[in-house]
């Protein structure tokens, strides 16, 4: 089977994983690494730690969810990295990103913002840097606008999405 | 606050789709799309007679439709909308069941689904039941929905997961 460098996942994914596992999360999600991933990694956007640790604390919600994930970014099991809107390889991609999105989301096409692709664009940044990414998201809309964008810059080969609920 | 009778959909959805392997019938119908009544007869076990009783009762109701594919009779789930208006005890509650949301509704007894309505309350519940069907269609993200509605992208990503796990069979 092949192994991909790194594990990008959005905030949807994770948090299936762990209300699905919960005190498992861990080991489950050490053991999607294990077989997937040759630096057994899971890389999120500051987006999606502020979405899984964050905005759930500043509400009150979801302790026992908050304080997992919070172990995983402590053990580095996750981690979280800046993409580089600098780069203008980078912008030019998230700015597609969005766009795709737009269209594809019709009336809500207002509500697009640069953070609802950034796992898209980070995904992008490690293609980039020709290194291998597996890309766990469950977001139909994302998953969609993602494939489209690996073919139009022929980068498939290098990247994996996960299809199916784990 | 939280509208009691609302934790009785799923059972007035057994009621709607006339008792649970017709609902089975048509959650999996929802996931296969097209099926064959030998394809239900062996995904839900149930012998292939009470499957052709099942399929006809919810044709008539309007619920499927069937076509002949390389002739073989197909069924897939119909373009139904029910709006139900419920008034018990003084509490009115309205809102609209499609194929897309169906299951959605059918989690509401569920921890997490129950535990959101109980926190953020039912209109904003009703609001993800609608947004649901764009979820389903990728016209909508879960950050967006929880824009929209006003609350964390983390409660949409455990609602959703919830509803996901009910249309499981």
């Amino acid at each position: 089977m092949q192994k991909y460098d790194y594990m990008i996942a959005d905030t949807s994914y994770l948090v299936h994983l762990d209300r699905k596992y919960k005190e498992n999360l861990k080991s489950k999600l050490k053991k999607i690494l294990k077989l997937n991933v040759k630096y057994r990694k899971v890389i999120i956007s500051p987006v999606v730690k502020f979405e899984l640790i964050d905005q759930p604390l500043r509400q009150n919600i979801y302790f026992d969810s908050v304080e997992r994930f919070q172990r995983l970014l402590n053990e580095k099991l996750i981690e979280v990295r800046e993409v580089d809107y600098d780069n203008p390889r980078i912008s030019k991609i998230s700015d597609e990103a969005k766009r795709y999105l737009a269209k594809k989301s019709g009336k809500y096409e207002h509500l697009v913002e640069r953070a609802d692709v950034e796992t898209i664009t980070l995904t992008f940044s490690f293609l980039l840097e020709r290194t291998s990414v597996l890309v766990a998201v469950k977001d139909k809309a994302l998953k969609e606008v993602l494939k489209n964008l690996l073919k139009q810059h022929k980068l498939t080969a290098e990247a994996k999405i996960i299809e199916q609920n784990i | 606050m939280m509208a009691k009778i609302f934790l009785r959909v799923p059972t007035l959805l057994e009621v709607i789709f006339k008792g649970g392997s017709k609902l089975k019938i048509i959650l999996l119908m929802l996931k296969r799309g097209k099926l064959t009544a030998m394809d239900i007869s062996k995904m839900l076990k149930i012998p292939i007679a009470t499957v052709y009783k099942h399929l006809r009762e919810l044709e008539d109701a309007g619920l499927i439709k069937s076509e002949s594919i390389n002739g073989k009779k197909v069924f897939a789930i119909g373009d139904f909308t029910l709006k139900v208006e419920w008034r018990s005890n003084g509490e009115d509650i309205t809102f609209t069941i499609s194929p897309k949301n169906m299951t959605v509704f059918l989690a509401v007894d569920k921890p997490e689904t129950s535990y959101f309505i109980s926190r953020r309350g039912l209109e904003k519940f009703l609001k993800f039941a609608e947004l649901y069907e764009d979820y389903v269609d990728g016209k909508v993200t879960v950050s967006m929905i929880a824009k929209i509605i006003g609350v964390t992208a983390m409660e949409v990503a455990a609602l959703i997961s919830e509803v996901e796990e009910v249309a499981e069979i």
